[in-house]
């Protein structure tokens, strides 16, 4: 039937249809929810990190993983699937970045903080998260997907729409500044730092 | 900072993944982090981040697998059911714009009244409309404005179902 011989009640039929149908996405339900398990902690954590906001993590979450469902690609591999995956998480913590220019300064993973061996680590985190505020989302990204989630550079680049080639010497930049910040008790690093 | 790739960053990862960095480690890599200003940088920060990380992950509480594609699902579908029903929308739209203006026309040609009121308002604006039921085949040309109306409605109806 062409499109144009469609008539209101066909139209009325499809609408009826998709609310009662399964929606076809380009992953089944069990491969999606095996991948799911494996990467989710990883996303979280990463989206986590990144925006710094435990409930903006969780929306973010539902969001990417939707997004990925609904993408009309074919992706091969279990690590392009990852890459593309984490590349959307990217994407939507860099959109919330700059919709929010103030970063909250929650404290992830810190809950439970009862001895002075955990004080001093949350000490040792809390200038971490200082530091980190302090360096581009990208440098963030960068230094959480390489360190954090422990992706290979392959799929860092993939992740962040860059080249495989240029990984290195951006993340060095981003490590050294980094490096000066929590040595320097997170005062601004002085020179060459900038990408 | 002028980027250099070391040779033995490869190293250094080993160990600070395998933990054996500092301690365990072999005395050649200790010495040549103390040495390399990229390899301390490294080793400085992945203790750091690793730390971090590990906590984060270790607190994080992600919903169900079957709940996440149960949303998806659930979202696609309104998705799905509003992009269907927006074609109706707009030819519901269309044609009741068409109906209100047949019916204003049909009432004008019937209603002595309104045709008085219209003539005023006309006299009061100044405006040189002709009287259609004066006018040599003035009923031909509001019915040609009519179809018209119910063409533009029917052009409206096939451009939005071919999008």
């Amino acid at each position: 039937m062409a499109i144009r011989d469609v008539t209101l009640t066909d139209l009325d039929t499809l609408a009826t249809d998709a609310d009662a149908a399964d929606v076809a996405f380009e992953m089944d339900e069990e491969t999606f929810r095996a991948f799911y398990e494996r990467t989710a902690r990883s996303v979280w954590s990463y989206l986590a990190r990144l925006s710094g906001d435990r409930q903006a993590a969780d929306d973010l979450l539902q969001e990417t993983y939707y997004r990925f469902l609904r993408a009309r690609v074919r992706l091969e591999s279990e690590a392009h699937r990852r890459a593309y995956l984490f590349r959307i998480a990217t994407n939507l913590a860099r959109d919330r970045h700059r919709r929010a220019v103030v970063l909250p300064t929650i404290q992830l993973g810190d809950r439970d903080v009862a001895s002075d061996r955990e004080s001093a680590t949350a000490d040792g985190r809390a200038d971490l998260d200082r530091a980190m505020r302090k360096l581009r989302p990208r440098e963030r990204a960068l230094l959480w997907l390489a360190y954090g989630v422990g992706q290979p550079h392959t799929e860092i680049a993939d992740a962040l729409g860059v080249t495989t080639g240029s990984v290195k010497p951006l993340l060095f930049r981003a490590r050294h500044k980094l490096a000066e910040l929590l040595r320097s008790g997170s005062r601004a690093p002085s020179r060459g730092t900038r990408p | 900072v002028t980027f250099a790739d070391c040779p033995r960053e490869r190293d250094l990862i080993d160990a600070l993944t395998t933990g054996q960095w500092p301690d365990r480690c072999d005395d050649d890599i200790r010495a040549h982090v103390a040495s390399c200003a990229g390899c301390a940088d490294l080793a400085a920060v992945h203790a750091s981040l690793a730390g971090a990380w590990d906590g984060t992950r270790a607190a994080a509480e992600v919903p169900a697998s079957g709940m996440v594609w149960w949303r998806a699902q659930m979202r696609a579908r309104r998705e799905a059911a509003a992009a269907a029903a927006r074609p109706i929308a707009v030819i519901q739209g269309v044609a009741g714009l068409a109906g209100l203006a047949l019916a204003l026309v049909c009432l004008v040609a019937v209603s002595p009244w309104l045709a008085s009121v219209l003539a005023s308002s006309r006299d009061f604006l100044a405006l040189d409309v002709p009287d259609l039921r004066t006018m040599q085949g003035g009923w031909l040309l509001a019915g040609g404005a009519a179809t018209l109306l119910l063409i533009a409605s029917l052009a409206v109806y096939v451009v939005v179902t071919e999008d």
